[in-house]
């Protein structure tokens, strides 16, 4: 197999203190030692159960820190950025989309509670994820937006306004009662804690949409049926029903009304890890398209030979090159304007943090963070830190990444069925599997041409003078 | 075609649905007995196509057993035992555009040696059709399946599974029947292929941007229906332009079909090249228009994807098609 850093590279993006290149490293090794052995056979076991679990798969990436990676090193995980989780994400899925989405869609799930610093929930449910994680206990997290009638309605707040919903939280005493049902969701079966995101009233959903994290076992939520899917077939997703689900106060992330802002941030922050993931995947196709080619025998020399192999190749390349930057440039936009100032300077906020954490874990500690003027405080201070026009620019070109390099993506691995011919087809080829694997990258996390609307309002538009 | 269901196997099971019976019974596999001639292709296209807007699996099992009759015929080769399955390409990359002799199996005194690479099974399994040297020549070999000299190495298909895919390895196999077959004889067999699973292709991607259609008519978003979407009205109507297009030339190159002239095979590898493309990107568009729902397997798209996208390789894809049709017409 060719050498990833032979074959393209990462450029000035690059962490200057070497840490992404210590994950990459790391996810190297994983790819080569947990997921290339398996990726066909996961495949093929789950064509036929696709209620199978890869938890052991779960537990060997606790060994490398895979679980905790985005978590801010103030809480014990590896204070990986965006863009370190994008370029991670591209080496697992080069080897494995299915595997790499288990994790893909776990830092989905994480990135809604830490985004909207819930702090409440960084002392109880990821300092639980964080030290079980050192045991080898996977704690799984997934995010619940997508309903049966509502996909790309409910990615953004102008199509919500008239998204035809079916999930409500409706307020009682003491919580919210949650009824309804969510499609589509990664990870949704096997996820401990599930992001859950809907109306609170059906005539005002903009006002009421809210977050709410739902632990697995909660009575009145289920998440039996799995989807057969074409591809990305490692990772189920799920059907979640809520039957009068109670959820308490304490688990509500922000309040009610500041969840689109907070979906809006989330989706700056994680559409450039999905075009990671298309571009890893096409990565993987073009890598044993190489691989074939070299080793194929075509007369008196290989299939590499063929002036129309080299030159389709040199196309793949070009493809693969240029979303890769497109995605770094997306997660590096997001990291340096929208997390930096979030953050603050880390130098003075961290220690102060870690020095607070074993009062903030006490009773009446979380009691207050879980208040909903605390929560409200907090919203307020996310709000103020970051600037919108930046978080607009980063969701325009997180979104511009997300359709550029899914649709590049798509054209590599048709390049590379193409190359192989009738052996493309083949199972055992891998090809196949890219091609399966790729297209759904062109759908979750809005359809690409929800985030083509995505570019032109957020971005596009602006800059036009009447 | 309701007795017949919408297959999609798992290739290492055994099939418990005689397909050959059931396409018996709606006489599809008769188009070739009874004396049909090359000059029937139209009309066999059209057969193979409404099999193909239900199933192209089974659209394109009949094309490989209706253009393996047809091209026993053309080189003078009778089959008692029924239809053979087609072995044509070695472990090795297969080159008619520039050179011949490109087969690698070798018949020699000693009987039929070599290893057949992604051969059409079609669940009917033996006899064999193999195409092999012999000396300074090319033959087409009929093999039993003795159990003892024939090997079969099952290979999962990314779609139109019914196909049933394998290496079939010959170790000195004794053929009961042996005709030699010219560089002509087998681009004839290439390009009746090529049209037929194009004509597999385009159908069932036509049938999967009906259903798109369908569901856009009850899909709502973003304030209506989508298909009052521009995107949604783009994607059905510029796909159902490019199959038109394809399925035009597909027919026109049926019609008059003649094997052996280079001009009409290298017509036939142009629109097979034109249908794979534009099966290939209606397929991926109509999942799109599903969304979500188009990935799962409930509405059948993602199939008829994963259908047209094999289909767009076999018996060749695109590119090697060209340059072969290239070489004939120059």
């Amino acid at each position: 197999m060719t050498a990833p850093s032979q074959t393209f590279g990462y450029g000035r993006y690059l962490d200057r203190n070497g840490r992404t290149e210590r994950l990459l490293r790391k996810a190297r090794e994983f790819r080569s030692r947990f997921i290339d052995p398996v990726a066909h056979e996961l495949d093929r076991e789950m064509l036929f159960d696709p209620h199978y679990n890869a938890h052991d798969i779960l537990v060997r990436g606790c060994e490398y820190g895979l679980m905790s990676m985005p978590v801010p090193s103030f809480l014990g995980g590896g204070d990986a950025s965006i863009l370190d989780c994008a370029v991670v994400l591209e080496e697992l899925c080069a080897g494995c989309a299915g595997i790499a989405n288990l994790f893909g869609a776990h830092y989905l799930g994480l990135s809604c509670v830490l985004l909207g610093l819930s702090f409440n929930q960084f002392d109880t449910v990821i300092r639980e994820m964080v030290e079980k994680e050192k045991r080898g206990e996977p704690v799984v997290f997934a995010a619940a937006v997508t309903e049966p009638m509502a996909g790309t309605d409910v990615e953004d707040e102008d199509f919500l306004r008239t998204a035809r919903l079916m999930t409500f939280a409706e307020k009682v005493s003491g919580g919210y009662l949650l009824n309804g049902s969510k499609v589509f969701i990664s990870n949704g079966s096997i996820a401990k804690y599930t992001v859950v995101s809907c109306a609170a009233e059906r005539s005002r959903p903009v006002q009421t949409w809210s977050s709410f994290l739902v632990a697995a076992g909660t009575k009145g939520f289920s998440a039996d049926k799995v989807e057969l899917k074409m591809g990305m077939r490692a990772c189920h997703a799920a059907v979640l029903a809520f039957e009068d689900c109670f959820v308490p106060d304490s688990c509500e992330m922000g309040i009610a009304g500041s969840s689109t802002y907070l979906t809006e941030v989330v989706l700056a922050a994680s559409r450039a890890p999905v075009a990671a993931i298309a571009t890893g995947i096409a990565r993987g196709a073009y890598e044993r398209t190489l691989d074939y080619c070299r080793n194929r025998r075509c007369g008196s020399g290989r299939l590499l030979d063929r002036q129309w192999v080299q030159l389709a190749l040199a196309d793949m390349f070009a493809m693969l090159q240029t979303a890769r930057d497109t995605y770094l440039h997306a997660g590096y936009l997001f990291d340096t304007g929208v997390m930096e100032p979030l953050m603050g300077n880390r130098r003075l906020s961290d220690p102060v943090l870690e020095l607070f954490a074993p009062l903030r874990r006490t009773a009446p500690a979380l009691k207050v963070t879980a208040s909903r003027a605390f929560r409200k405080s907090v919203s307020d201070f996310v709000r103020l830190k970051i600037d919108d026009g930046m978080k607009d620019r980063s969701l325009a070109f997180s979104s511009m990444a997300k359709f550029s390099c899914s649709d590049l993506a798509v054209r590599v691995c048709l390049k590379a069925l193409e190359i192989l011919g009738p052996a493309g087809a083949e199972e055992r080829n891998f090809v196949e599997k890219s091609l399966r694997d790729v297209k759904l990258a062109q759908i979750y996390e809005g359809t690409n041409q929800l985030n083509r609307h995505v570019l032109y309002k957020k971005h596009i538009k602006g800059g036009i003078r009447d | 075609m309701p007795s017949i269901p919408a297959l999609d196997l798992d290739p290492d099971a055994e099939g418990d649905i005689d397909l050959s019976s059931l396409l018996e019974e709606v006489g599809i596999l008769g188009l070739c007995r009874g004396g049909s001639e090359f000059s029937d292709l139209p009309s066999i296209l059209s057969a193979v196509s409404r099999l193909s807007e239900y199933c192209a699996g089974i659209g394109a099992y009949a094309s490989y057993r209706l253009a393996a009759d047809l091209f026993l015929k053309l080189a003078g080769m009778d089959c008692p035992a029924g239809t053979p399955a087609l072995c044509i390409f070695d472990d090795e990359e297969f080159d008619l555009s520039s050179r011949w002799i490109p087969f690698k199996a070798v018949l020699s005194e000693n009987g039929l040696t070599g290893r057949k690479k992604s051969v059409v099974l079609g669940g009917y399994g033996g006899p064999y059709a193999v195409l092999a040297r012999d000396g300074n020549h090319s033959v087409l070999c009929l093999v039993e399946d003795d159990g003892d000299t024939v090997s079969v190495e099952g290979a999962g298909l990314l779609g139109a599974r019914v196909l049933r895919v394998a290496d079939v390895a010959f170790s000195r196999a004794q053929p009961s029947s042996v005709r030699p077959v010219s560089r002509d004889q087998v681009l004839a067999l290439f390009s009746v292929l090529s049209l037929l699973t194009g004509a597999c292709a385009c159908a069932t991607a036509a049938k999967s941007l009906d259903i798109a259609r369908e569901y856009a008519r009850e899909r709502y978003q973003g304030g209506g229906l989508i298909e009052g979407h521009d995107a949604i009205k783009l994607m059905i109507e510029g796909n159902r332009a490019a199959l038109a297009a394809a399925c035009a030339a597909l027919l026109g190159s049926s019609e008059p079909f003649a094997p052996g002239n280079a001009e009409s095979m290298a017509a036939c590898f142009r629109a097979k090249a034109a249908a794979s493309a534009a099966a290939v990107n209606a397929g991926l568009d109509a999942i799109q228009v599903l969304g979500g729902y188009g990935y799962m397997r409930d509405y059948g798209v993602e199939k008829r994807f994963r259908d047209a996208a094999t289909l767009s390789v076999l018996p060749l894809d695109g590119t090697r098609l060209l340059l072969i049709g290239n070489t004939l017409t120059d």
